[in-house]
């Protein structure tokens, strides 16, 4: 969770630090497929949410939205691949594309295990700047209940394979993990997911244009809602 | 299936538009009267000891024209000191940070005002557009033009580049740089930066950990660490080691490393926030200072 500086000079890049914090600061949506879908099966879902903020004093997810399309290739693996849609609006196309495989089947209070290598693509119609991330995510889940109800956690891994960053300094963080928790109900039609992250514990929240408000003086926490249907 | 992935590809195109961030970047306040040593809003330095007071015969409201491709805007300034004596005073220019509008630097312009004792340098600090009273819209190449608007009014009346100081706090350095940097109206012969950043990028990157572009966020290109590189007169940079808004390491430091002129000084202030400086810094500690590397 964080804050935007509200001080004298604190106000000052109010929207921008948000959505620049929505972007960059990873973890702009949920985890896309925790468990694989059967062969042959699709889903499609959009997202929303993002790193908490206190807007007007009252803490809320930056309403961040994206839309994304899964395939289940196999029993164990399913591809996937995403839009985000705010981030279009401000003229930058981005999309998440990654795999997920079943590593471990779940065996009563034994999780299943999954991993999901996915690469992050950026590129913005302004000065046609091209990025891209690796991203490495790990879950645990538990189906229950007669409708199979989803519970899981995930550790996501972004990598900054950049060296340098602007005017040659060094880019030091290569590393951006968050940790989540999350929750898929599933209904006659629809699935509604429910998850909250720690971002980047390992990055200090101190002395940069926007108040984050983590555990001490790291991360922030992000909180993101779904809704999939399957066919 | 067709039918969702149609909306996909539908949403993709359609939401592929001109948002941009940049206007967040300003955070101006409109007024609609200068209220100075009157005002009651929160500002800069809270309330100055009165030995820093500023004459109200010395406190001159003044107007002059910024020309811009984006149109023509009427801005306000206020000159501390005697508009008379222009012609042979030297003067500072402030152009102050991204907060409000003159009102709430006010407390830093009475301190320019008393380098070298009172009055010993004429001030000029303006709004840009946008700001305080002055018409417009804010937007990166206004804030240069605004910039040359003041040094044009200097100019008429009297000024010229051999008496010409330039002082640019936070989003001051943007314009201060670029007055330093480039061919415009009048040339300073020193530059000083108190808490500057060294480009929108680095705004970016600090806020989102990862080496983003800035295009990504905003048009802007305000670039001062690549600017600073072409300022070779005498530069003075001053910073808080503990500023929270703009880093000393990935702002202050960098544009220092990568001035290259005549003489550099750098004041690096201990436990310094980004507003507070003159403040911690000493006030009498922060005027002597300015005047040395002004007069020396």
């Amino acid at each position: 969770m964080f804050e935007i500086k509200f001080g004298l000079h604190m106000r000052v890049l109010k929207i921008f630090t948000i959505i620049v914090t929505v972007f960059t600061l990873l973890a702009c949506n949920a985890t896309r497929v925790v468990k694989p879908l059967a062969a042959g099966e699709k889903q499609l879902g959009v997202g929303l949410g993002g790193a908490l903020i206190k807007f007007v004093g009252v803490p809320m997810p930056l309403p961040l939205t994206n839309v994304y399309g899964a395939y289940g290739l196999k029993d164990k693996t399913t591809v996937f691949a995403s839009l985000h849609t705010t981030a279009l609006m401000f003229g930058v196309l981005q999309t998440d594309i990654g795999i997920t495989q079943q590593l471990f089947k779940q065996k009563k209070f034994i999780p299943g295990i999954s991993v999901s290598p996915i690469v992050n693509l950026l590129v913005d119609r302004w000065d046609k700047n091209f990025s891209m991330y690796p991203q490495l995510d790990v879950n645990a889940y538990w189906n229950y209940g007669k409708k199979q109800h989803l519970i899981y956690t995930t550790l996501n891994n972004w990598y900054e394979l950049r060296n340098t960053k602007a005017h040659n300094e060094n880019q030091a963080t290569h590393w951006l993990p968050s940790i989540g928790i999350g929750h898929q109900w599933c209904g006659n039609k629809l699935n509604w997911q429910l998850e909250a992250k720690y971002i980047a514990p390992n990055q200090s929240n101190k002395n940069i244009v926007v108040d984050y408000i983590g555990m001490g003086d790291n991360g922030t926490f992000g909180l993101y809602f779904g809704v999939t249907r399957k066919f | 299936m067709k039918k969702e992935i149609t909306v996909l590809f539908i949403l993709m195109v359609g939401l592929t538009s001109c948002l941009r961030l940049d206007s967040q970047l300003f955070n101006s306040e409109e007024l609609s009267e200068y209220k100075f040593d009157s005002y009651t809003g929160n500002r800069e330095l809270g309330t100055l000891p009165s030995i820093y007071a500023v004459a109200d015969s010395m406190r001159n409201l003044v107007t002059f024209t910024s020309n811009s491709s984006e149109g023509a805007a009427k801005l306000y300034g206020v000159y501390l000191g005697n508009i008379n004596h222009i012609a042979t005073d030297t003067v500072i220019l402030y152009c102050h940070g991204n907060a409000k509008h003159m009102d709430n630097y006010w407390n830093r312009a009475k301190l320019l005002a008393h380098v070298g004792g009172k009055h010993r340098f004429g001030v000029l600090m303006f709004d840009y557009r946008g700001y305080g009273m002055s018409e417009g819209k804010s937007s990166e190449k206004n804030i240069y033009a605004d910039a040359e608007a003041a040094l044009k009014w200097l100019q008429s009346n009297g000024l010229t580049s051999s008496r010409l100081i330039v002082y640019g706090y936070s989003l001051g350095s943007a314009p201060s740089t670029e007055i330093a940097s480039s061919t415009y109206s009048l040339q300073p012969i020193k530059l000083l930066l108190e808490a500057p950043f060294a480009s929108s990028e680095v705004m970016v990157q600090d806020a989102g950990k990862l080496a983003l572009p800035g295009s990504y966020f905003t048009s802007a290109k305000i670039n001062n660490a690549d600017k600073i590189k072409q300022v070779k007169i005498p530069f003075m940079w001053m910073h808080g080691t503990a500023d929270s808004f703009l880093s000393i390491q990935t702002h202050g430091e960098v544009l220092y490393k990568n001035y290259s002129g005549t003489k550099g000084e750098a004041y690096r202030i201990a436990g310094a926030e980004h507003g507070d400086l003159p403040m911690v810094f000493g006030y009498n500690n922060y005027i002597n200072a300015i005047n040395d590397f002004i007069t020396k």
